[in-house]
C-alpha cells in the first residue's frame, strides 16, 4: 500500500513537473508584450531578421498601410509601425537584441536601456517630417566612416522604388558586421525621398554624426531591382572608385558620361547638366563628399528612360515585383556584395581618399558662369565698335541725302500683270485717242 | 519662285509663319521631351504617359510655346516702331522680316542642338552658339531694314535703337539669366 502510494505520488510529481515545464515552454514561445512609450504593443513576434523576400513583402504592406492611412492619427501610427519594423530589422542585422531597446521612459531615466547602435532620426522642415534612421557599424580608433544610404518611403507600396534598395542596405550590414572595415559605416534608411530629398538633405545638413570631411564616400542604392540594366554613376568622368566598383561585377555598367546630360537639366545644382540628381546622393554630393549610385532602367539617345514603367506610380507594388522579376532577391544580394567587396576591398580606403580629388569642379564659375563672362566681355567689344560705327554713320548722314532706295519688301505689281490690254481695231486710224484700248482684270 | 513670294503678301505672311512655328519646335523639342517626362515621373500618381504619347505632347506643348511667340514678336516689333517714333515704317512687313531672322535663329540654333546631341564635341564651347547665333541675326536684321526704311539721316537713329534693345536683351537673357 505504502509502495503503491509512493508510486502514485511519484507520477503525480513526475506530471506535476512535467505540466509545469510545459507550462513554462509555452509561456516562453508565448510572444512577450511589451509596451512602447505611445501604449502601442509591439509584439517580439517579428523579432526575427527576415529573409530579402519577406523583408521587401513587409515593408511594402506598411507603406501601403502609411499611404491608405487617411487621418493623421492613423498616419502616425502607420508611420510609427514602418519605422518600428526598420529600426527593429537593423538591430537584428547588427546582431543587436531589439527587446533589449524597447522605449520606456522610465526605464531609460534610470539608464535600464542599453546604448543602441540603430537610431531614429527625427527631423522636419517646418513643411515635411520624418525619421532617417541611422544604424551605425562602429570601430574604435577612427574618426573618418562612409555612409550607406537607400531610401524607404514611397509613392504607394515602393516595392521597386526603394523597398528593395533597403533590403540591399540590411544585408549589407549583416555582411559588414561580420567583417568589420578599418573605419565606421552608417547605414541610413532615408526618409522623404520622394518629397525632394527632404531627409538625406537634412540628414546631411543636421544630422550628420561627422564633419563632411569625415565622410568618405556615401553609396546610395535606389531602384535597383527592375529595369533592364543596373547602372553605377559617381562623377560625369572616369574616376578611380567607379573602377573600383565596377571591377566588383561585370553586370553593374557605369552610367554612360554623355547621356542625359544635354538636356539643360540641373535641378539640384550640380553646376553641370545631370539628370542622376533625384535621389539622396545628391545632398551629399553638394557637400563636397563622393558618391556613388546604383539604380536601374535604361538609356536612350536624350537620357535616363524608366523601362520598368511603374516607377513612383501605385502600380510598383510587391506583386508586381515577384511578376515582373522573380529573382529580384538575386539582384538584391549581387547589389549588396558590390557594396560590402568595394568597402572590404584592400586599396578601398586609398581610393576613396583620392575620390575627392576626382570631384567634377561644380563651382557656378567654372561651369555655368564662364559662358556669361566670355559673352559679357564680348558684349562691351561689340559696344565700343557700335559706337564708332554709329559716329561713321552720323558722319554720313551730316554728308549723304535722304534717298531710301526701296521702301517695301513686297513688290507692286506691273498693270500687265493685273490687268489685260485689247487693242482696237481702229487703232491705227484714230491716232489722237487717248485710250489705248479697253482693259479686263487677269483671272 | 522669290518674285512671286514677294508679291504674294498673303502667301509669304502664312508660310513664314508656319516656317517660325516649325523652327522653333525644332529648336525647343528636347526641352519639352525632358519637360514632359519630368512631369510624367515627378507626377506619375496622377500622368502617366507612354512613349508615343510623351514626344506628341511634347511636340504639342512647344508647339503652343512656337504659336505664342509667333504673335508676340510682331507685337515687340510694333511697340519698338512705336517707341523709336518710325512711323512711316510698314509694320506687318517689319514683323514679317523679324519672323524670318527669328527662323534663321532658331533653325541654326536647333541643328546646333542636334550636333551637340549626337556628340559631346561641342558640349564646352556650345554655351557661346546662341549668343553668337543671336548677334548673327541681329546684324542681319538690321541690314535688310536699314536699306529697305531708312535713308542716310535717319539710319544713325535707327541704329542706335536696335543696338540699344539688342544690347539690354544679351545682357538679361545671356548674362545675367
Amino acid at each position: 500500500m505504502k509502495k503503491l502510494f509512493l508510486i502514485v505520488l511519484l507520477t503525480s510529481l513526475l506530471l506535476l513537473a512535467v505540466t509545469s515545464n510545459l507550462a513554462f515552454a509555452e509561456t516562453a514561445s508565448t510572444p512577450a508584450v511589451a509596451e512602447e512609450s505611445d501604449g502601442d504593443p509591439v509584439t517580439q513576434e517579428s523579432a526575427v531578421l527576415l529573409s530579402t523576400d519577406e523583408f521587401v513583402e513587409q515593408l511594402c504592406e506598411l507603406n501601403k498601410e502609411l499611404g491608405n492611412a487617411k487621418k493623421s492619427e492613423d498616419i502616425d501610427a502607420a508611420k510609427h509601425n514602418l519605422v518600428a519594423f526598420l529600426t527593429e530589422q537593423f538591430r537584428l542585422a547588427l546582431g543587436e537584441d531589439p527587446s533589449l531597446y524597447v522605449k520606456d521612459d522610465e526605464a531609460a531615466a534610470d539608464g535600464n536601456v542599453p546604448e543602441s547602435a540603430v537610431e531614429e532620426r527625427y527631423f522636419s522642415d517646418g513643411n515635411t517630417s520624418g525619421y532617417n534612421i541611422q544604424a551605425k557599424l562602429d570601430v574604435e580608433g577612427t574618426d573618418e566612416c562612409i555612409v550607406v544610404g537607400a531610401h524607404y518611403d514611397a509613392v504607394g507600396e515602393g516595392a521597386n522604388d526603394n523597398a528593395c534598395g533597403v533590403a540591399t542596405l540590411l544585408l549589407a550590414m549583416q555582411q559588414l558586421s561580420q567583417v568589420k572595415p578599418n573605419f565606421d559605416v552608417y547605414f541610413v534608411a532615408f526618409d522623404c525621398e520622394e518629397d525632394g530629398l527632404v531627409g538625406s538633405s537634412l540628414y546631411v545638413n543636421e544630422q550628420l554624426p561627422v564633419k563632411a570631411d569625415k565622410v568618405m564616400m556615401m553609396f546610395n542604392v535606389d531602384s535597383i531591382a527592375l529595369g533592364s540594366n543596373l547602372y553605377l554613376a559617381c562623377e560625369n568622368k572616369r574616376t578611380d572608385i567607379a573602377d573600383l566598383i565596377l571591377s566588383k561585377n561585370s553586370n553593374l555598367v557605369e552610367k554612360s558620361h554623355t547621356k542625359g546630360v544635354y538636356v539643360g537639366y540641373d535641378l539640384y545644382g550640380y553646376g553641370y547638366d545631370e539628370f542622376v540628381q533625384g535621389s539622396d546622393h545628391t545632398p551629399f554630393r553638394l557637400s563636397g563628399i563622393p558618391t556613388a549610385t546604383i539604380f536601374s532602367g535604361d538609356y536612350d539617345l536624350l537620357g535616363y528612360v524608366d523601362d520598368s514603367g511603374v516607377m513612383n506610380t501605385s502600380d510598383d507594388t510587391f506583386a508586381h515585383l515577384k511578376k515582373s522579376n522573380s529573382n529580384f532577391a538575386e539582384r538584391v544580394s549581387a547589389v549588396s556584395d558590390v557594396l560590402c567587396d568595394t568597402i572590404t576591398d584592400e586599396g578601398f580606403y586609398d581610393v576613396a581618399q583620392n575620390a575627392r580629388k576626382q570631384l567634377v569642379n561644380n563651382s557656378l564659375l567654372y561651369n555655368s558662369w564662364w559662358p556669361s563672362l566670355v559673352i559679357l566681355g564680348v558684349l562691351i567689344l561689340l559696344a565700343v565698335f557700335t559706337w564708332l560705327y554709329h559716329r561713321k554713320l552720323q558722319k554720313k548722314a551730316i554728308l549723304g541725302t535722304a534717298e531710301v532706295k526701296s521702301n517695301n519688301v513686297f513688290d507692286k505689281p506691273s498693270t500687265e500683270d493685273v490687268f489685260s490690254f485689247d487693242k482696237r481695231d481702229d487703232e491705227k486710224s484714230d491716232n489722237d485717242s487717248d485710250v489705248d484700248g479697253i482693259f479686263t482684270f487677269k483671272k | 519662285m522669290f518674285n512671286k513670294l514677294r508679291q504674294n503678301y498673303k502667301l509669304s505672311n502664312v508660310l513664314i509663319r508656319i516656317a517660325f512655328v516649325l523652327a522653333y519646335v525644332f529648336y525647343g523639342w528636347q526641352e519639352g521631351l525632358t519637360s514632359v517626362r519630368l512631369v510624367s515621373m515627378q507626377m506619375s500618381g496622377l500622368f502617366n504617359f507612354g512613349n508615343a504619347a510623351t514626344v506628341v505632347l511634347a511636340v504639342f506643348s512647344v508647339a503652343i510655346v512656337g504659336l505664342i511667340l509667333m504673335f508676340l514678336v510682331p507685337m515687340f516689333t510694333g511697340l519698338f516702331l512705336n517707341m523709336s517714333r518710325f512711323y512711316n515704317v510698314p509694320r506687318a512687313e517689319y514683323g514679317l522680316i523679324a519672323h524670318v531672322f527669328c527662323t534663321i535663329y532658331f533653325v541654326a540654333c536647333g541643328a546646333f542642338k542636334m550636333l551637340n546631341l549626337l556628340t559631346p564635341f561641342t558640349l564646352v564651347w556650345g554655351a557661346l552658339f546662341g549668343f553668337v547665333a543671336s548677334l548673327g541675326c541681329v546684324i542681319g536684321f538690321y541690314c535688310v531694314t536699314s536699306k529697305l526704311y531708312f535713308n542716310d539721316v535717319t539710319r544713325p537713329y535707327y541704329f542706335r535703337n536696335v543696338a540699344i534693345v539688342y544690347f539690354v536683351c544679351a545682357l538679361v537673357f545671356e548674362v545675367l539669366l
